[in-house]
């Protein structure tokens, strides 16, 4: 099982890690949650997987990979950290504090990756001076041998590796850490969410944050009807204000342009 | 030149191409680039397919730095098509001029709307209300994150599209026009909405501490309940949103922070 893991665990880090598929790496392979059916699958404990892989998406599901300065690697968080929970039946705090540490990982390797990825522009250059477009398309896929051998291995020993430790150090543990750990996994998906506050960056609509909040807390929504509310009333002010913006230009005489930025 | 037109069967290829190459071969160097010439080769073979010294100048071209967003950002790899097109008989220099010219100038401004609109306010609402229902354990989570996929790949579709037929100047009104920018400004308004509500399911944090008294202790959760409830959550957000906006951007650095936090505040016994 352990080896099997590994191999998955090793393949999946990689997959996301070359970005095979723009849309589907990132949204598919860098995302726990989809991970997690994968790793589920496997072991057969799929609600366990789930459970684990939501918590470690909540954490990242709002970090933008912007100009491609990964701040937090959640594949590898995801990848490596899903199966050693399952392997050594952590609970969902622990597995969220594990994959923290375990992000640190991709923000070392990436470097590696995309310094070794100017060898393949190079002979790319090449290629396209001798006008032989078939021979860049081929370099493209060549360059997935490099990130193989720079992603897979370490995915792969650490689960492989990594379980029969993490279950000595759970064992081992006092219980003011287990505990700490406890609170940390229902703290840190504060920071996704604040990720995602800092890329809207409007402090002057924070009061529609806490209206969100509120509204689940005080009243009871379950999300999905809360957000259904949401995206109600956001139509109805694109409508309403495109409307108005028509009415003012066919009284004004000209079309005035929205002036809030 | 007229039988060297590109078909829409032609750009759309090239745009199918680009979703799996856009960033495979990312380097610092290049970034993008060896996904765009790889994307782009076979149209760029098509338009020039009686001029081989064109095709070599229009891949090396290609192969400068470039990096975006790769669904809104193709729009520019659109355009860029249509000019090789339409400028196929112009001076290489003053091809290679214009069409750098509007790779470079526009691919951070349609970054800038990529990475706000798909990776900051589209995943995290549709990713994270299936995360919501992941979090119970409830498989059909994931679904979501096969409907934000799609979703992305439509607006990428559209957006390489758009480039192509419309050009620069359509574009200009689309992303200059009313309704784009209220659908941007609606997009944050709902993200922030969003973001409070997803925190109510997201984020739990209550405290241990209880002061004794002569008759009965005062436990601190539940006077901070009987003002308002999950006051200790949205705190705990509106903190770290305060650290990582003013203090340090490191993600990672903030998030092993707060787990080495918490251990100490459970050695406290405050949590």
């Amino acid at each position: 099982m352990e080896f099997v893991l590994a191999i998955v665990s090793g393949l999946l880090y990689f997959f996301g890690s070359a970005q095979i598929g723009y849309c589907f790496a990132e949204g598919f392979a860098w995302m726990p949650l989809v991970q997690a059916v994968v790793f589920g699958a496997i072991t057969g404990q799929m609600t366990d997987a789930i459970i684990i892989g939501a918590t470690i998406s909540a954490l990242y599901v709002s970090v933008v990979p912007a100009g491609n300065n990964t701040p937090a690697d959640s594949c590898a968080a995801g990848a490596i950290a899903i199966p050693i929970a399952l392997m050594s039946n952590m609970n969902v705090a622990a597995a969220s504090a594990l994959a923290v540490s375990v992000a640190i990982i991709g923000n070392l390797l990436q470097p590696i990756q995309y310094n070794v990825n100017g060898v393949y522009a190079h002979i790319c250059d090449k290629h396209a001076a001798r006008g032989d477009y078939k021979a860049i398309v081929r370099t493209c896929w060549m360059s997935l041998g490099s990130t193989f051998l720079i992603r897979f291995p370490i995915a792969f020993v650490t689960v492989y590796f990594g379980a029969g430790m993490v279950d000595k150090m759970m064992a081992a543990m006092p219980e003011w850490i287990s505990n700490g750990l406890a609170v940390s996994g229902g703290v840190l998906p504060a920071l996704g969410i604040a990720v995602t506050l800092t890329v809207i960056d409007k402090n002057q609509y924070i009061p529609l944050f806490l209206f969100g909040y509120f509204f689940v807390v005080v009243m009871n929504l379950s999300v999905l009807a809360a957000s259904v509310l949401g995206i109600c009333a956001v139509i109805l002010y694109i409508v309403l204000s495109l409307e108005d913006q028509k009415e003012l230009a066919a009284v004004v005489g000209v079309q005035d342009d929205d002036d809030d930025d | 030149m007229s039988e060297n037109k590109l078909t829409k069967k032609d750009v759309m290829g090239a745009w199918g191409r680009w979703q799996v190459y856009a960033e495979m071969g990312h380097s610092y160097e290049r970034m993008m680039a060896v996904g765009v010439a790889s994307s782009l080769g076979k149209c760029l073979r098509k338009l020039y397919a009686d001029d081989d010294e064109k095709f070599k100048r229009s891949l090396q071209r290609h192969m400068t730095f470039f990096n975006t967003e790769g669904n809104w950002g193709g729009a520019v790899l659109g355009m860029a098509l249509a000019m090789e097109e339409k400028m196929a008989d112009c001076p290489e220099e003053e091809k290679d001029e214009a069409i750098n010219g509007l790779k470079t100038s526009l691919m951070g401004p349609l970054a800038g709307i990529g990475d706000s609109i798909d990776w900051g306010t589209l995943k995290p609402i549709i990713c994270g209300l299936g995360v919501s229902m992941g979090l119970t354990g409830n498989i059909l989570g994931a679904v979501f994150c096969i409907l934000f996929c799609l979703v992305i790949l439509f607006i990428g579709n559209q957006c390489w599209w758009l480039g192509y037929s419309k050009g620069i100047v359509a574009m200009e009104t689309i992303f200059g026009g009313p309704l784009f920018k209220k659908v941007v400004k609606s997009a944050s308004l709902l993200g922030m909405y969003m973001m409070g509500v997803l925190s109510a399911s997201y984020v739990a944090l209550t405290t241990a501490v209880s002061i004794p008294t002569d008759s009965e202790a005062l436990v601190l959760q539940e006077i901070l309940d009987s003002i308002m409830p999950g006051l200790l959550p949205v705190g705990a957000v509106l903190l770290v949103y305060y650290i990582l906006r003013n203090k340090t951007q490191k993600f990672g650095l903030v998030a092993v922070g707060t787990v080495i936090l918490c251990l100490l505040l459970s050695l406290l016994k405050v949590v």
